[in-house]
């Protein structure tokens, strides 16, 4: 298929940082492309899960793809992965055009913001190696908690909905949310000390 | 903020709002806590990463190869995403002096209170999408009608403080209840509270004269 050809058969969160700074810095086409043929294929896929036609999921990607040159100089490689910071923008390009609302966010900019605990160390959460905890903590989970977290994550639907699909109680599919989302964290936290500590 | 939360974002929270499942209002309940609550914030980059990382495994849905000079044409025929506005919201003069997450602030343009029953006040603010989201003023010491629920009820303190069988909640505390829950929250005697509340469904009151009232309070 044209469209997936010279893709890389994978990217590091290394590679893609690289590229994102690259299209910051220094306007580069030819990263911005890169970038374009690794994610655009995965982005259209996941906006496809939710729920977007085919030409949906197109002009959604194409979008998200806008704003990816636009915003690259907003991108800190110190606080999320390239595919986490591109899933987000996803994530909002969709619940602008199909849900017609907002995802409404903390605004870093706000006076009322609570500033982070000072470094000491320990506690900083460097992007790339959460996101390798995280990575790995989803390939152990078990079948049960994995598929919960994939239709949270990839099909538009609620919890009870998912109860329903799977033929569970609600609580459990809850709980194995919960199970889930605590391994992944213990994973985080086990790389950096006290970074994981939950409320 | 003198304190820390204590009061958090249940895990199943936190996930649905990394899914991007959640409606506006939730969301607004959400983002303003996380305002004051770093630990929070921290849990939402932690669930968002897990949205990163389930990206990277997605199979591949086959798209038209990459124009980028056509692509980038369409930033320069104004098909750009809007400027992201960075000034705080201008706060009608009805909520001078009011201290609330910006996120929050903006759905307060072109409000104001109006009363609901001898020492409460409302606003209802403009979120899109299920669930309804409003600030309500309660005076100093009253005591609302027992109640259980038919949604989730998140409530975030902004001002003074509240308390119910779940405990006590001060600014920057959320309040996450579902349909298991009961309760009749007091207000604390000493000020005002103000608390952002985001509503699935009306509340099911014990008592029937609050029912026979419903209708025209709308909780
Ligand atoms: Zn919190
Ligand atoms: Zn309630």
């Amino acid at each position: 298929m044209d469209g997936v050809t010279g893709s890389l058969p994978s990217m590091t969160a290394a590679q893609g940082a690289d590229l994102v700074m690259a299209v910051a810095r220094q306007r580069d086409k030819a990263a911005y492309a890169a970038l374009y043929r690794y994610y655009a294929p995965r982005i259209t896929s996941y906006l496809m899960k939710q729920g977007a036609t085919l030409s949906e999921g197109e002009e959604i990607t194409q979008e998200t793809f806008l704003a990816v040159w636009s915003k690259a100089d907003q991108f800190d490689p110190h606080k999320a992965a390239v595919s986490t910071w591109l899933f987000t923008i996803a994530r909002n390009k969709r619940i602008d055009a199909l849900r017609r609302q907002t995802h409404i966010e903390v605004d870093d900019a706000d006076p009322l913001l609570v500033p982070e605990a000072p470094a000491d160390g320990h506690d900083v959460v460097d992007a790339r190696e959460r996101q390798e905890a995280v990575a790995e903590a989803l390939a152990a989970l078990p079948a049960d908690q994995a598929t919960v977290m994939h239709l949270s994550f990839y099909e538009d639907k609620t919890h009870a909905e998912i109860a329903s699909a799977l033929n569970v109680p609600l609580g459990t599919i809850k709980s194995r949310l919960r199970l889930a989302f605590k391994r992944v964290r213990a994973e985080i936290a086990g790389r950096y000390g006290s970074a994981g500590n939950a409320p | 903020m003198t304190h820390d939360a204590r009061h958090h974002i249940s895990d199943e929270l936190i996930v649905s709002y990394a899914a991007g499942a959640l409606s506006e209002a939730q969301c607004l309940a959400i983002a303003s806590h996380a305002t004051y609550c770093r630990q929070c914030r921290r849990r939402i980059e932690d669930a968002e990463a897990l949205g990163g990382a389930l990206l990277d495994a997605l199979p591949m849905t086959p798209v038209p190869p990459p124009d980028v000079d056509a692509l980038l044409a369409r930033l320069e025929e104004g098909d750009a995403p809007p400027p992201e506005r960075r000034d705080p919201p201008v706060l009608p003069t009805a909520f001078a002096g009011l201290v609330a997450p910006r996120p929050l602030q903006a759905f307060l343009a072109n409000r104001s209170w109006s009363r609901l029953a001898p020492g409460i006040e409302q606003v209802v603010l403009g979120t899109q999408g299920p669930a309804s989201a409003r600030l309500m003023r309660f005076a100093p010491g009253i005591q609302l009608p027992a109640h259980g629920h038919r949604g989730l009820e998140l409530t975030l303190v902004l001002t003074g403080s509240y308390h119910d069988v779940t405990g006590t909640y001060r600014p920057g505390d959320l309040a996450e209840l579902d349909q298991r829950a009961h309760h009749q929250p007091v207000i604390g005697a000493d000020q005002d509270c103000i608390a952002l509340v985001v509503t699935e469904a009306p509340a099911i009151y014990d008592r029937l004269i609050y029912r026979l009232l419903q209708p025209f309070i709308g909780l």
